[in-house]
């Protein structure tokens, strides 16, 4: 699928264009629209409010096509807006509940580890890592969604704007956090 | 963690049941209008009730029969003027166009923004309160002094309530404003570790 903002006939990118801006959104809607309805029910447990925020998303990628360059890919543009957006909700959210959050290195009391059927059950898996994804911390949320996205470590430093190395630490961190609470998902 | 668990993990992240929103770019454009002609609505009630305070606090100070009811009017108009101007500055009235969000802010730079917007918004709280606090006491303190036999259990007894909503509201943004700090201070320091590797790999 070709993603490129579209160019006037002499080669000058016209992404203010709002044929081209709507093209964009188009496209970009159809592929990554599965991601941000994952990226929203990460924010949002509420059904009624996580629709609200995936609409907020829609709006917020369609406004900020007006201003895409081409400064980073289009994968890093899209996963910074839908959690950009999904950041400010949850806050806003949570404006007196932010002290709940805990860091990866925190997160201790999710609930007991799954073994056994319990792991290979593909609905308590995902409901005990969404109830994990919930407590996070924005920032240590964002680099846990990416890596279940199936990012490597450099797009999600791109995505976040922090340096590689720490980002492999909190990879590290994150993959002892799930394998704490998710022995025996392998069998699922 | 094994690798295979990693991909299980995955693979069960990716498969979760979605509801994608199906919007054609038309659809979008009315959502936004309409959210935008709401905005407007909402900005201009908003406007309209502090431009009244306002009014009604010129009038009482230019009416005022003795100096301490006209100082409290002055003070009152100074409040709403100031809140206004927060209104704005904070973007509780919301600009034309909207918050937006884009993908030129990095998620940390975008999360450090965020928290130091809130950190100035209850950091900002004393002043406004500040300036109602003492208009309101004022303007009390004039109503009962202009009666012919002035009953003053009723002003003491509010300042002592608004004194203490002072306080007690200061140290609360406060401490909230403390903790926003530190995680700001964290974000930042990420941040700039993030910024010192992208330098260096150039």
């Amino acid at each position: 699928m070709d993603l490129s903002i579209p160019r006037t006939q002499d080669g000058l990118e016209h992404p203010r264009d709002t044929l081209a801006q709507d093209r964009l959104y188009e496209q970009s809607a159809q592929e990554f629209g599965a991601a941000l309805s994952r990226v929203a029910a990460a924010y949002e447990s509420d059904a009624a409010h996580r629709q609200d925020l995936l609409q907020d998303m829609h709006v917020a990628l369609w406004r900020s096509f007006a201003t895409y360059k081409n400064q980073c890919s289009l994968r890093t543009w899209i996963y910074r807006v839908a959690h950009n957006t999904a950041a400010t909700h949850a806050l806003r959210q949570k404006r007196s509940r932010t002290s709940q959050w805990v860091g990866l290195e925190e997160i201790t009391d999710v609930a007991a580890a799954l073994d056994g059927e319990r792991a290979a059950d593909e609905t308590v898996v995902l409901g005990k890592l969404m109830q994990l994804v919930h407590r996070l911390r924005p920032v240590d949320r964002q680099i846990m969604l990416l890596h279940l996205e199936g990012f490597e470590s450099a797009e999600i430093a791109d995505v976040i704007g922090i340096s590689p190395n720490n980002v492999a630490q909190k990879i590290h961190r994150t993959r002892k956090v799930l394998q704490q609470h998710f022995r025996g998902a392998s069998n699922a | 963690m094994p690798e295979d668990s990693t991909r299980t993990l995955q693979a069960i992240w990716a498969g979760q049941t979605t509801h994608p929103l199906h919007w054609s770019a038309a659809q979008l454009r009315a959502r936004v209008e309409q959210f935008e002609k709401e905005i407007r609505r909402r900005n201009l009630r908003d406007y309209v009730s502090f431009v009244l305070v306002l009014i009604g606090c010129c009038i009482a100070a230019l009416m005022a029969s003795n100096l301490l009811l006209r100082l409290g009017s002055v003070l009152m108009a100074a409040w709403a003027i100031y809140c206004m101007h927060g209104l704005y500055r904070f973007g509780f009235i919301q600009r034309e166009e909207g918050q937006r969000e884009d993908g030129t802010q990095a998620c940390v730079a975008h999360h450090r923004r965020q928290l130091e917007r809130q950190r100035d918004i209850v950091l900002s709280w004393p002043w406004g309160i500040g300036l109602a606090i003492p208009g309101f006491v004022l303007f009390s303190l004039g109503v009962v002094y202009s009666q012919a036999d002035p009953d003053w259990s009723i002003p003491i007894a509010l300042i002592g309530c608004f004194a203490f909503l002072y306080v007690f509201l200061v140290i609360q943004g406060r401490t909230q404003a403390a903790q926003w700090q530190r995680e700001i201070d964290a974000l930042a320091m990420l941040e700039s570790d993030g910024q010192a590797s992208a330098q260096a790999s150039r």
